[in-house]
């Protein structure tokens, strides 16, 4: 019995899913959030904020990608933090 | 040579037609900002910095050559990259008068590694066994693709004129052999993926339906693993980017870019860049304006994510599906051209299929 195209494509979109929130780990939410020191070229280092500006995508199965669902729970994440926090 | 022809007439100027001359423009200046508009003087480029009428000081360039020149809001960067060094870093033409670019060029391999780990000694003609049969599997491999094994076997002839040609390597040679090897070729100390240069190999689960049977939530639905998926940490790639030659020429604070050809001309938005557009300004902005203790300059790095199946061979179905991302802190131009090796390759997908066609049958 084979399966069916339609599973085949909910089979592919839920890999994407689980590979992408396996990309956007914990070390990423707290770079999102507060920022890394990098030094950069000139020798002074930098607070440095990680933002996703376009994802360009070619294949068919087309779906809202985790990252927006992750961006918003970041959202909330930065409305919640603590201002004294230290970073 | 005597000024004129022997009929008494001078000598005609030779010029090439004007659509052969190829007049190179001059290399855009580093921007310099123009200390008259500068309200009020930057003593902390980190302070907010406002006119009287508590707008956003507007600090702009020295208009280049072309009439462009660059606007920040709030405060200078404390860093600007020198793009244009040398004509290499505004074209690719072999061509190209002079000088080398800037910056050092990493190798292709590059990509895959982090700029963070060097790897070890070893054997350079890896898989092969010395520079002998290394020349020549790799003019096997590379040029037209209409070489045959029996000629390659008739090249050892040709090739043994090489300066470095040892005889002596070629006893037992066979091309067949030798491209067996490559194919079998598995490093185990230092593979592609290298767990050195930060490359993570794991399997990822992902629940899966059964023809005709039901659950009760997507929890007790049949989990599938799926194998072979390699994947670097994000932000390892990042910190690795910034560590590269090229992060020299990474602009830290967006800008808004304007060109008036003539002063009497109204100034007209330029929109070209990662970080000249609302976006990247919009978003240096708000993390700019936000109150923390860090005292640190605060950058955005801007993340252009791509993932494509690529095919890698003309005939037949060989592919790979990478996700790889672009730092948009460098200029398009530089990103752009292959030699820059600006793409960062985050993780390289598993093929499903056939594994799911297996899987689902099970059921």
């Amino acid at each position: 019995m084979a399966a069916s195209s339609a599973v085949l494509t909910h089979c592919r979109r839920q890999l994407m899913h689980a590979i992408w929130l396996l990309l956007l780990d914990e070390d990423f939410r707290n770079a999102y959030v507060y920022g890394i020191v990098l030094q950069f070229a000139d020798g002074i280092s930098r607070r440095v904020f990680l933002r996703f500006l376009t994802y360009a995508a070619d294949y068919p199965e087309k779906y809202v990608c985790p990252l927006f669902i992750l961006y918003c729970d970041l959202t909330d994440m930065i409305c919640k933090q603590d201002s004294h926090s230290v970073y | 040579m005597p000024e004129y022809l022997p009929s008494g007439h001078p000598y005609r100027t030779r010029r090439l037609p004007k659509c052969y001359r190829d007049e190179l423009p001059p290399i855009p200046l580093p921007p310099v900002i123009n200390a008259t508009e500068l309200t009020p003087p930057p003593t902390d480029v980190f302070t907010d910095a406002l006119n009287t009428n508590g707008l956003p000081a507007i600090f702009e360039t020295q208009p280049d050559d072309y009439g462009v020149y660059r606007q920040y809001s709030y405060s200078l960067p404390s860093y600007t990259p020198n793009e244009y060094a040398s004509f290499s870093d505004l074209c690719n033409s072999p061509n190209a008068l002079g000088n080398e670019s800037t910056t050092e060029k990493p190798g292709w391999l590059s990509a895959f590694t982090s700029s963070t780990h060097t790897t070890t000694e070893k054997n350079p003609f890896s898989p092969f066994l010395n520079a002998t049969t290394f020349r020549l599997m790799s003019w096997f491999g590379s040029g037209s693709n209409v070489k045959s094994i029996s000629e390659l076997d008739r090249l050892v002839k040709d090739v043994i004129l090489a300066d470095d040609f040892k005889k002596g390597d070629l006893d037992k040679f066979s091309a067949t052999r030798e491209a067996a090897r490559l194919d079998s070729y598995q490093d185990k100390e230092s593979p592609i993926f290298s767990p050195a240069d930060g490359w993570i190999e794991r399997s990822v689960q992902i629940p899966v339906p059964a023809e005709r049977v039901k659950h009760t939530s997507e929890e007790t639905a049949p989990v599938f693993e799926v194998p072979g998926l390699y994947h670097r940490s994000l932000v390892g790639v990042v910190k690795s980017a910034f560590q590269e030659p090229v992060a020299a020429k990474y602009h830290i604070a967006p800008f808004k870019e304007f060109w008036r050809p003539t002063k009497d001309d109204p100034p007209e938005r330029v929109y070209s860049k990662v970080y000249s557009g609302d976006t990247a300004i919009a978003e240096h902005e708000k993390i700019r304006s936000q109150p923390r203790p860090c005292t640190l300059e605060t950058v955005v790095a801007t993340i252009m994510l791509w993932s494509d199946s690529t095919q890698l061979a003309n005939f037949g179905t060989a592919s790979l599906w990478p996700i790889y991302l672009f730092i948009g802190n460098l200029s398009k131009y530089t990103r752009c051209k292959p030699t820059s090796f600006a793409a960062h390759h985050l993780a390289y997908i598993p093929k499903v299929c056939l594994h799911m066609m297996t899987l689902l049958t099970m059921f």
